[in-house]
């Protein structure tokens, strides 16, 4: 029993300097750890870890912006950024509302396109993907162009400049939409289809412009109806010959003149001589606003 | 059941005495109303009947230039009516008379309106002058007794026939709109005119000659659509431009102020005064 408990004991003993022994030894290969020079890692999670109020760093030298010339317009500078909105609205809104227009005008042309002659899928796909393609080209057009913007421009500079806007966005304004060169998607689309395809399609935008001069002369001829107080057969008869000469019948003023210079024997077919009298009359003008509305069918 | 009088009041008592007095007062009052509306109905006059004795207000003298140029247009259209209603009726001196007096002694009252809208009106927009002149044209000619129904009734044609014309320019607009917007064929536009047609207002003219042209709504024209037109919607912007112009020729016709109306070589009657009142310097 003795012998047992001293033999504990004495391993016990034993022990502790081992242990003291290795602690120590920790203790070394911990300090010799911290002992050692901070690597870049861990430099920069440091620096992330704890913000800076003041930047150490000198700052980097800017720009030198040229002075403006002598004959500059005041207070006009503007950054290439406020020359993309200016470029766009040319086309009557932002950049996104552009986008969405040019590819909305593809969709719709080929839904239409669909309906009068058949489309299948693949064409449908790829000419869709060509109209996305183009507004991107276009997009980038715009970013070139407005990199290239004088900033504090003289009058001459800002003329030019404008006139290069005018000249890029000349192709998609609505007026000139339908006149200008063919997009690059409507090229797509017309090589890939036949003929009587083709063929189907210019009737049918026939017929739809037809119906939108047909409009544009029956209000002219309500016009000249309130004007001169013509009558439902009075109307009638005029109309005969509008459709008979549609292009001196797309507006009021001219439509008047045309009637001026109708043959006396044309006149008392139609009007009464009190008419006659009234059309001897110059038209009065007016200074009030008058809303003006013109809609351009799409060709597709 | 009525109570006696040797009943004394209380609570239970009370609610089936009460009853019975709202019900007799109900009756009574049932009985009184009935006697007072067929008093009432009796007394009435048809309004009709009374237009003619209404007594019109005098006419506001000319205020401005702008007054004084709605006054010239309204009698324009005024003197422009009388003709066309001539040709049309082929009215016999003692119509033409009547007719030609009343509208002479009544257009100032009548268009009040019109003028102060046009002289106090915004530059936007405007005033039918048109539409406001054949409404009262229609009045003085369905009022007038001298005037035979026959030729009342072919001046309504008449007017009729203005109305389906205005339509046809409306709804032509609409459709022209609805074509850009949801890319309609001509076979579609056809089928749409039908549709519009049949929810067509009046209101539609007076705003689409204040320069809006009414919309077509999606849903009107949804059932023709095709199934890739429906999902692709309408397209807001596009091929549409709209911008004001200052001045311009108006297709409103002019008759001075001092010129007596007439129809069928018949003036109106001197007794009736048209001088006119010089334009007031405005305000400073």
């Amino acid at each position: 029993m003795m012998q047992s408990i001293y033999h504990s004991c004495a391993q016990r003993l034993l022990l502790i300097p081992i242990s003291v022994a290795l602690s120590a030894q920790l203790v070394q290969a911990q300090s010799q750890k911290s002992a050692t020079p901070p690597t870049e890692a861990t430099v920069s999670n440091t620096a992330e870890k704890i913000p800076r109020i003041f930047d150490r760093n000198p700052p980097e030298p800017e720009e030198e912006v040229p002075a403006p010339p002598k004959n500059a317009m005041v207070n006009f500078a503007m950054d290439p950024d406020r020359w993309i909105d200016v470029i766009y609205s040319q086309l009557g809104g932002s950049e996104s509302t552009f986008e969405q227009f040019q590819r909305r005008r593809a969709r719709i042309a080929l839904n239409r396109i669909e309906l009068i002659c058949g489309l299948d899928e693949p064409l449908r796909e790829k000419v869709q993907a060509t109209a996305d393609l183009e507004v991107q080209r276009f997009k980038t057009e715009v970013l070139t162009l407005a990199s290239q913007a004088p900033r504090n421009p003289t009058q001459e500079e800002y003329q030019e400049f404008y006139n290069r806007i005018h000249k890029l966005t000349q192709k998609y304004q609505p007026r000139v939409l339908n006149q200008s060169q063919p997009s690059l998607w409507q090229k797509v689309l017309t090589s890939n289809l036949q003929d009587s395809q083709q063929s189907a399609i210019k009737k049918e935008t026939e017929k739809r412009a037809e119906y939108r001069e047909k409009t544009l002369r029956l209000e002219t001829i309500l016009r000249v109806s309130r004007r001169l107080g013509l009558t439902a057969k009075q109307r009638d008869k005029l109309e005969a010959y509008a459709q008979s000469q549609p292009e001196n019948w797309k507006t009021f003023e001219r439509a008047w003149q045309t009637l001026q210079s109708f043959p006396d024997k044309e006149k008392q077919n139609i009007l009464t001589n009190e008419q006659i009298q009234e059309l001897k009359k110059a038209l009065e003008t007016t200074d009030d606003l008058q809303l003006v509305v013109r809609e351009f069918g799409e060709e597709w | 059941m009525i109570p006696s009088q040797a009943q004394t009041f209380s609570p239970l008592t009370f609610k089936p005495y009460s009853m019975h007095l709202l019900r007799t007062l109900g009756i009574c009052l049932f009985c009184f109303s009935n006697s007072q509306t067929e008093c009432i109905a009796q007394a009435v006059v048809p309004a009709a009947r009374l237009a003619p004795a209404v007594v019109l207000a005098p006419g506001v003298p000319v205020q401005n230039d702008r007054d004084l140029a709605a006054r010239r247009w309204v009698r324009g259209l005024i003197q422009q009516e009388l003709q066309a209603l001539h040709s049309l009726c082929k009215l016999n001196p003692q119509q033409a008379k009547d007719l030609v007096n009343t509208i002479e002694s009544q257009w100032k009252s009548k268009l009040a309106s019109t003028f102060r809208s046009y002289t106090e009106s915004n530059q936007r927009g405007g005033v039918d002058f048109e539409h406001r002149v054949e409404n009262a044209m229609k009045a003085w000619v369905q009022a007038s007794e001298s005037i035979t129904p026959e030729q009342k009734s072919t001046w309504d044609e008449e007017l009729n026939s203005r109305n389906i014309l205005r339509q046809k320019v409306v709804i032509g607009k609409m459709i022209s709109d609805a074509e850009r917007k949801y890319g309609l064929t001509s076979t579609q536009m056809a089928e749409a005119e039908k549709l519009i047609l049949e929810r067509w207002k009046e209101a539609w003219w007076v705003m689409y000659r204040h320069g809006t042209t009414p919309e077509t709504k999606f849903a009107w024209i949804s059932p023709i659509l095709s199934e890739s037109q429906r999902t692709a919607g309408g397209d807001p912007g596009g091929l549409r431009q709209e911008y004001y112009t200052s001045g311009g020729a108006t297709d409103l016709p002019s008759k001075g102020l001092n010129e007596r109306l007439e129809v069928a070589g018949i003036s109106s009657d001197e007794s009736i005064s048209i001088d006119p009142i010089a334009p007031v310097a405005p305000k400073p």
